[in-house]
């Protein structure tokens, strides 16, 4: 379904033909400016030249001018939210059907082992491994490098201490043991590891 | 023009939302989590850690890591005998009220939970990409704790600020002790 909405949506084309407008709107100054020399033209009340003679009339032209322009404005802001909420909407879409793609060729292999396994059993585990060895890659080229945090100094940015132990062989503080591996660096961490950390005798 | 958020400072955890478009929407903090444990340490190497981080290395640091602090918040030393068995960090009682011993140091439970609130308002700036300058709060209702939250407000933004009482919020004679959450509005600025 996400698929479908994905491709559906013009995307890329609809957004380049939008953004000219809406780049346009932060600049009320400037559409102001050009609402005010073309008005001038179209009401007769309107004494001439720029400047306002501050009479009534002249006062109730200009307030209905900014009344004009604030509805505009707020009409463009709503039109700017919904879109900006459509096109998130796709995007995520868009983004969660290509990763989901990526996938494909792992389970493709996996049932190919599967299937393999009816024949010869022990087949199946050096299978299995290449297709773990796939299913790593495809995490790598996403930007989640599995990582091996053992023997490094806890860090509780990139690790969750389930449990400390005694180790002769390791400093106090650092990480022993990695009981479920992290997935990516700094900001594009998966998950932390968790881990078992050395503590002082 | 000024930010308002609403808090819900949780005994476990704590969530922070403003109104955008019109709707309540939940900020995600730093780490990008809805929530945010109501969990402060204090490491051996003298970093304060606030939320998810002091989570994580909560079992490494079992006195120096501080939670469920909002059931200390107002109460005396002899009501939290309960609690007391629970928690892995000690908890002392001069002059009756309940204290955190951190490190030789004594430590108000609104303390704590005001460094909760900082982070929340810090990373909700962030997010909003302007500075918070109002907060509503969830808090127990309870006529004893009125001058606690005040406190809180303060800690929670520095002493120049305030949390401003609106009137009939908590209720005196409200539920004393209860868990059951109430609502007081508050202002307050976050550090630069």
């Amino acid at each position: 379904m996400s698929d479908t909405a994905g491709r559906t949506e013009p995307g890329p084309g609809s957004r380049g033909g939008d953004l000219p407008q809406a780049e346009r709107q932060p600049g009320p100054g400037g559409s102001d400016r050009a609402q005010a020399q073309r008005d001038p033209g179209a009401d007769t009340e309107r004494p001439g030249g720029g400047g306002g003679d501050g009479t009534v009339a002249d006062l109730e032209h200009r307030l209905a001018e900014a009344q004009d322009l604030r509805l505009r404005a707020l009409a463009d802001l709503d039109n700017l939210r919904k879109r900006c909420a459509a096109q998130t909407r796709s995007a995520a879409d868009e983004a969660r059907a290509q990763v989901a793609r990526q996938w494909l060729p792992v389970i493709d292999d996996l049932e190919r082992a599967l299937e393999h396994a009816e024949a010869d059993p022990s087949a199946i585990v050096e299978g299995i491994q290449a297709v773990r060895q796939q299913a790593l890659s495809v995490l790598v080229k996403l930007g989640f490098a599995r990582r091996d945090d053992t023997g490094v100094v806890f860090d509780p940015t990139r690790h969750h201490a389930v449990a400390a132990k005694v180790d002769p062989d390791a400093p106090p503080g650092t990480v022993v043991e990695v009981v479920q591996p992290a997935y990516g660096e700094g900001d594009h961490q998966l998950r932390p590891a968790q881990v078992v950390v050395a503590e002082a005798d | 023009m000024a930010t308002a958020v609403g808090i819900d400072l949780g005994t476990m955890n704590s969530v922070i939302a403003a109104t955008e478009a019109g709707k309540p929407t939940v900020i995600p903090n730093a780490e990008g989590s809805r929530t945010t444990p109501s969990v402060v340490a204090f490491t051996p190497q003298g970093e304060r850690l606030v939320g998810q981080l002091a989570r994580r290395q909560a079992i490494l640091n079992p006195k120096e890591t501080i939670y469920s602090a909002k059931r200390f918040i107002g109460r005396r030393f002899a009501e939290v005998q309960t609690e007391l068995n629970a928690v892995s960090f000690d908890v002392a009682g001069p002059d009756g009220a309940a204290r955190f011993e951190i490190g030789g140091k004594q430590y108000a439970p609104e303390e704590i939970s005001a460094l909760v609130l900082r982070k929340l308002a810090e990373d909700a700036s962030k997010f909003l990409g302007e500075k918070v300058t109002e907060a509503v709060i969830t808090v127990r209702a309870a006529a004893e704790l009125q001058q606690v939250y005040h406190g809180l407000g303060a800690a929670a933004s520095g002493a120049s600020d305030r949390l401003d009482q609106q009137p009939g919020a908590p209720q005196p004679g409200g539920p004393q002790g209860d868990d059951s959450d109430d609502v007081i509005d508050g202002e307050f600025t976050t550090h630069e």
